[in-house]
């Protein structure tokens, strides 16, 4: 959390400054989506190693992955509400009602739907139909929060939340299908997001790619200096050794919610700027990847442990 | 016109890619996101 409020301040600040034309609405929108761990990659990496490193970089992924994802949702309700020219603090004035209505009505949309499926589920059981259920009550959650006028996205991070907090007979089951379903999604937009990437050798020494990769670098080291800054003001001395904060720090994945967010971005609204901001969402994907690949490679020379253990396929 | 048959194709070959990738990056352990990423790009070059 200490994280995420810190790099939302000074990384939006710095992708304003260092961007030239971009809205404060977008620099922030960029700073949130890049605070979310990827809870699939982190866990992925960790599978079957116990130790306190991994189990704080796991429950990290899953408790700031929600916060990563609605918030820069919740700013793209805002941009679409205020032109791209005048006055912008005036207009975001104007907005405040329509957002906290937003607000409201995602969640008690929500809660609604969440409450209807907890009182069939503790009743009714079917091994095919229940699964199906949770994935049809997600999307009926979210085109019923949009229509009425709320955020879709909160709706159902609300209820994701209220179902993984209530108890079910046969909830591991029903969570065992959604793993497969979120896989099979996970290999659509990963692949459509690398279609998207336009990798142009003629031109990637030109000026402009050139300085693209300066600014992206730029603010990719400052987001690791925020981190690592973070990471030392959370834990004292004590907590964790002075390598395994540096692994934590280097250890910031980015996944499929950063993915979602930046397709949503480039498809929903016409911004001055935001082009740049999807390159930049991007650019981060993929060093954060890179660097946590090649940091859990060589974990044992930060905790002593080796992170990634050979998976065997199954015959 | 592409027609439905044509789309069914699509996400078909996209997803028989997306598996036989996933299953190259759990043996060479190297993330499967990244390795998704880099064929979608592929395909542009």
């Amino acid at each position: 959390m200490i994280f995420l409020i810190i790099n939302m301040i000074v990384l939006s600040a710095l992708t304003f400054f260092i961007v030239r034309g971009i809205s404060p609405l977008l620099a922030i929108l960029f700073a949130a989506a890049m605070s979310g761990t990827s809870p699939s990659a982190v866990t992925i990496a960790f599978k079957g190693v116990k130790t306190k490193v991994f189990q704080f970089l796991e429950v990290e992924s899953i408790l700031n992955t929600p916060l990563a994802v609605l918030i820069p949702f919740l700013v793209l309700d805002l941009l679409r509400g205020i032109p791209s020219e005048g006055y912008v603090l005036a207009q975001l004035g104007a907005q405040i009602v329509p957002f906290l209505q937003q607000f409201i009505t995602g969640i008690g949309v929500g809660i609604l739907i969440g409450l209807i499926i907890f009182k069939v589920f503790s009743r009714i059981y079917h091994p095919t139909l229940s699964p199906l259920t949770i994935i049809t009550a997600a999307l009926i959650t979210y085109v019923a929060a949009e229509q009425l006028g709320g955020n879709g996205v909160l709706a159902v991070t609300t209820l994701g939340l209220f179902f993984g907090n209530v108890y079910l007979k046969h909830k591991m089951k029903i969570k065992e299908f959604s793993e497969i379903f979120s896989t099979f999604l996970e290999i659509l937009v990963f692949i459509l997001i690398g279609f998207i990437i336009q990798v142009d050798l003629k031109n990637i020494f030109s000026p402009e790619v050139i300085s693209f990769f300066i600014i992206s670098a730029t603010l990719f080291v400052a987001f690791l200096g925020v981190r690592l800054f973070s990471v030392i003001i959370s834990f004292g001395r004590k907590q964790f050794t002075a390598g395994e904060k540096l692994y934590i720090t280097l250890n910031v994945p980015k996944g499929i919610a950063v993915a979602v967010v930046a397709l949503t971005l480039i498809t929903s609204i016409v911004y001055p700027g935001i082009e740049y901001v999807f390159d930049l969402m991007l650019a981060f994907l993929v060093y954060s990847i890179v660097l946590s690949a090649i940091v859990t490679r060589f974990s044992k020379k930060f905790i002593r442990v080796e992170a990634m253990k050979p998976e065997k396929l199954k015959p | 016109m592409a027609t439905p048959l044509t789309y069914l194709a699509y996400v078909g070959i996209i997803l028989l890619v997306g598996l036989i990738t996933m299953i190259i990056s759990k043996k060479i352990k190297v993330p499967n996101f990244l390795l998704l990423i880099a064929v979608g790009a592929v395909n542009y070059l």
